[in-house]
């Protein structure tokens, strides 16, 4: 090796790169600092179909406070060092911890983990990044606290600040996490500090009450985007309520899935059911608990007659649908006879509570998920296929029956030239429709990290085609759905970057975001 | 760091380049006798794996308690320096392991996947300085790659793995069907 380092950062000599080093050094000692290869193997690129080589970081340092990220972020500006800010870097499917793009710096906020501050009566907490899910929930049960967080699936050791920053989803009624966050403290480029809305004003105590504050909100700018580093997140969280009831709709044909969304969105929409209208198909439900191998050894897509198979075996739907019912034991009552009444006009599915199920460990999963208690369990999807390969292709679309049967048709056939399997589920947000598809593949045989990485590519571009976008992108296809998206929203990005961030400092490339001339620098 | 463990590494992440200086190497050794080895499989790890593994860690002390799962393992690990934790695990656990080890202190000797597809396999091994060589040694491997898995292994976390050297080609036919696994050596 020519260098000390496993990568350098683009356009920085090593020499520059050895004094950067050393300030970082002496900011956070020695021992936070890390470019060791045997220490930074937890920061390269894991799941993804990517070459591991373009996600390659130079080095990782860890600050502990606020201060110590204004002091990095100034040694960043003067030798021109790329950072590549994360929270607790468990954004599996999407990237984990590495980088965009070779050589640049993790700047992981783990270190910065204190629970700030919890107002039971108001409902709010204050989280710095390196809050994990766990310690939160954890937190929350030892003071005996009665609140709920929201979670992703499965997130016991991923964070809410950096989850809520790339705006992912769970299953409670607070479930669309951004929109439940209030209030951020955010290290900027040139190392000011900007706390958002109502914090910006001296001895307001409404920072995690009211998001607006006066004149532009700015909050939204800084998720999924490249514009500051997050310090601080302020979260509204639910009040437990004191009735839950999850149900599980069941359905045995994969057609029905039309009927299933215009069946439940009215009933979403008016807050009946107050959370996310989780749709599993059959393979996802089944992939964490069995191993395709145990079904099937060839090299194609798995025969939708095995998956039927499949779900015989198990007594599970080809669709199963999880959703609750939150309030007094009244409201619930009432909510429950209206969806009764919804599931029987429908004449379809199979409607069952967790009296019927009984102590069914998926049911549990999921009914666990929507009261806000995480886990791990579906790890197992990894093991489905096999291989540590998996890259989450998210599309968007509207809340209705007609545009499911037309992108489960599309994603079946893309995925079946590639010897992909459908392992899906589809979201109803409130108006809007998450399908997410898992693309699980072997990544130890280049062939078929090479088909999942193709694979990849034609859903997004064949999806695009149809007005379909994805709502978050792996860090190996952020430039391609960046431009997806169209030349005005990328120059306006790249605008709001050149006025903030001139060196091309934080996180250049997330969400396609280059600073003028840094994606060729 | 403490001096001892910089010298377990130094050796470690050398490999056979600093087996020739003798007394470093034999200080490394001692200190890698004394603090235990932990090893974690899977239900379907190859029973094949085991007993390689063993016989090239010798009086290293390995653990054979692998209750309490990937989690457990990694705070066990982390909990004091000098510490080993050998695997062959399943993709869930492997990702767990993975991202519990972000730690800044855990040292990664070895790192990578393997695949069994009828009497075939792949493996995916990232180039690290203390396991330089094991992806070509599990490439000229037969049918039964888990034993030169498992003996290579426990050379890395010994510190007497010789890079250059094949440990020799096992015989025997494959496992049917499609099993995946992920391997790792890590030292705290």
């Amino acid at each position: 090796m020519s260098s000390k380092y496993i990568a350098l950062p683009k356009g920085v000599s090593e020499q520059a790169f050895d004094a950067a080093i050393k300030e970082y050094q002496a900011i956070l000692g020695e021992d936070n600092v890390i470019i060791q290869e045997e220490l930074l193997v937890s920061y390269n690129k894991i799941m993804i179909p990517s070459p591991d080589e373009e996600h390659t970081p130079s080095a990782a340092i860890c600050p502990s406070s606020t201060e110590e990220v204004q002091k990095c972020i100034a040694v960043c500006n003067k030798y021109k060092v790329p950072v590549w800010p994360i929270s607790t870097g468990r954004n599996l499917g999407y990237g984990s911890a590495a980088p965009a793009s070779r050589g640049q710096v993790v700047m992981d906020l783990r270190r910065m983990n204190r629970i700030l501050e919890v107002d039971a009566e108001l409902c709010t907490a204050l989280l710095e990044p390196g809050v994990t899910y766990q310690q939160l929930y954890d937190y929350l049960q030892d003071n005996k606290i009665p609140l709920w967080l929201s979670c992703p699936a499965p997130s016991a050791i991923a964070g809410p600040v950096g989850n809520a920053m790339d705006r992912g989803v769970g299953y409670t009624p607070y479930g669309e996490h951004f929109l439940f966050t209030c209030g951020m403290e955010v290290v900027m480029p040139n190392g000011e500090i900007l706390r958002t809305g109502m914090g910006s004003l001296p001895n307001s105590n409404t920072a995690q009450v009211f998001k607006w504050g006066y004149g532009p909100y700015l909050d939204g700018i800084f998720t999924q985007a490249n514009f500051g580093v997050v310090t601080k997140l302020g979260f509204w969280l639910l009040p437990a309520p004191p009735a839950f009831k999850p149900f599980v709709i069941r359905y045995e044909d994969e057609g029905d899935i039309s009927a299933i969304v215009d069946t439940l969105r009215p009933l979403r929409i008016a807050n009946i059911i107050p959370n996310a209208v989780v749709i599993v198909h059959a393979l996802w439900e089944l992939g964490s608990i069995v191993k395709r191998a145990d079904y099937f050894t060839g090299t194609s897509s798995i025969p939708d007659d095995v998956v039927k198979q499949m779900t015989k075996k198990h007594n599970v739907g080809m669709w199963n649908v999880y959703c609750g019912l939150y309030g007094s034991p009244e409201q619930v009552d009432v909510n429950w006879k209206i969806v009764q009444g919804a599931v029987k006009a429908s004449g379809k599915g199979t409607l069952l509570t967790a009296e019927d199920v009984g102590d069914d460990p998926v049911f549990k999963y999921r009914a666990d998920l929507m009261q806000g208690k995480m886990n791990i369990k579906e790890f197992g999807l990894y093991n489905w296929r096999g291989g540590g390969g998996s890259a989450w292709f998210a599309p968007v679309s509207q809340a209705r029956g007609s545009e499911t049967h037309k992108q489960m048709a599309m994603a079946k056939q893309i995925l079946g030239k590639y010897g992909l399997d459908y392992v899906a589920e589809y979201i109803v947000g409130w108006r809007d429709m998450h399908h997410v598809i898992d693309l699980l593949y072997d990544r130890t045989d280049p062939a078929e990290m090479k088909k999942a990485h193709d694979c990849y590519r034609e859903l997004l571009h064949s999806f695009a085609k149809e007005g379909y976008g994805v709502y978050r992108a792996n860090t190996g296809f952020m430039d391609e759905v960046a431009e997806l998206y169209g030349p005005v929203k990328r120059s306006v990005n790249q605008k709001i970057k050149n006025a903030l961030d001139p060196n091309g400092i934080i996180a250049p490339g997330k969400s396609g975001i280059w600073n003028r001339g840094g994606k060729n620098k | 760091m403490t001096l001892s463990r910089r010298m377990l590494l130094q050796v470690a992440v050398a490999g056979g380049a600093a087996a020739a200086v003798a007394t470093p190497l034999s200080s490394a050794r001692a200190a890698l006798a004394a603090e235990p080895v932990r090893l974690l499989i899977g239900g379907q790890t190859p029973p094949s794996f085991v007993p390689g593994l063993r016989a090239a860690l010798a009086s290293a002390g390995l653990l054979a308690d692998q209750r309490g799962g990937a989690m457990d393992a990694v705070a066990w690990l982390q909990a004091r320096p000098g510490r080993r934790l050998i695997g062959l695990v399943d993709s869930a656990d492997a990702v767990l392991v993975r991202e519990l080890a972000r730690d800044g202190r855990l040292r990664w000797l070895a790192s990578g996947h393997h695949s069994q597809r009828s009497d075939d396999h792949f493996h995916a091994v990232d180039s690290l300085p203390a396991s330089r060589g094991l992806a070509d040694v599990l490439a000229e491997a037969n049918g039964d790659w888990a034993p030169v898995l498992g003996r290579a292994l426990g050379q890395i976390a010994a510190g007497r793995w010789q890079g250059a050297e094949a440990p020799g080609r096992p015989t025997g036919s494959g496992q049917g069907g499609v099993l995946s696994f992920a391997s790792f050596v890590i030292v705290s």
